[in-house]
């Protein structure tokens, strides 16, 4: 009798944990949505007394931009680099601006399409966002100063702005 | 060597800032308000170096359309999420296009020389 109680026990305690490991949900929800992160801030080098230059053979640092995309054609990217300074001392002469906006990394091989089909116009430069994944856009920007123009000492700083537009 | 590769990847993560606005397409609602329709969106700043974000209504042009919020320049602190809502009058939403977030930099002295602005825009459909 003893022994037939025991495995009564024994039988419902087996169904009860059967039953709880049994009910519970694990939902989520996958939703359209477009991230843009700043991997590196970019540094201006000065490799001659009237050059500022992002590039690192001016001693500079490429300003780097992570787009991460959940679903594809979703979103356009838009990267502008700078053509003036946020913060500079008095500038007595006119600053020639240069830039540049390419695909520097991506996660899918089929985003080197980026590049060969992105659209540039005046400093902006726009990506068609086909492919899901994350990819990184480098900026160059480069500032002279007046015609060889010794540049003021002083901290210079500009902007580049990133967008991120639904289609 | 291994803790030397374990540090670099730490500060090359923690140099990473990014700025999230959706949902993509909002779904504007009627709001408390007659002849007001409202769209519900969420805002998270995981940028460390801003805390200010501007609220816009754009048209197909990229021009401002006007609307309403509580807030038309929100501060949100570092991993911070925020839900705002845009309030847009029904005789504006033949124009309105887009709902955008843009990344407001403060001229902080000692900042980086060169700073990154992020925009994101919601398209109304």
């Amino acid at each position: 009798m003893n022994k037939l109680r025991t495995m009564a026990i024994i039988a419902s305690t087996v169904l009860i944990s059967h039953t709880a490991a049994a009910t519970v949900p694990i939902n989520g929800t996958v939703q359209s949505k477009c991230v843009i992160t700043t991997d590196t801030d970019g540094v201006y080098g000065n490799p001659n007394a009237y050059t500022l230059s992002t590039s690192p053979t001016d001693g500079g640092v490429k300003p780097r931009i992570r787009y991460d995309i959940v679903t594809a054609n979703a979103y356009h990217a838009t990267v502008t680099y700078p053509n003036q300074f946020s913060q500079s001392p008095t500038l007595s002469d006119t600053v020639a601006w240069t830039g540049s906006v390419a695909v520097g990394d991506s996660s899918d091989a089929g985003m080197s399409a980026f590049e060969s089909g992105k659209i540039t116009y005046n400093n902006v430069t726009e990506f068609d966002l086909s492919i899901a994944g994350s990819v990184w856009f480098d900026v160059t920007s480069t500032a002279s100063y007046g015609v060889n123009k010794a540049l003021p000492a002083g901290n210079y700083s500009a902007t580049v702005t990133a967008e991120c537009i639904a289609q | 060597m291994r803790y030397f590769v374990l540090l670099l990847l730490f500060v090359t993560a923690s140099k990473s800032y990014a700025h999230e606005f959706t949902p993509t397409y909002p779904k504007l609602v009627p709001s408390y308000i007659s002849g007001v329709v409202v769209a519900k969106m969420d805002l998270l700043n995981k940028r460390k170096d801003i805390e200010y974000y501007e609220l816009t209504v754009l048209d197909s042009n990229m021009s401002p359309v006007t609307f309403a919020s509580s807030d038309a320049v929100v501060k949100l602190k570092y991993l911070e999420a925020k839900k705002v809502e845009i309030y847009i009058r029904n005789i504006d939403l033949q124009r309105a296009r887009f709902i955008c977030s843009t990344s407001k930099i403060l001229d902080i002295p000692g900042l980086e020389p060169t700073v990154v602005s992020s925009k994101i825009c919601s398209r109304i459909k």
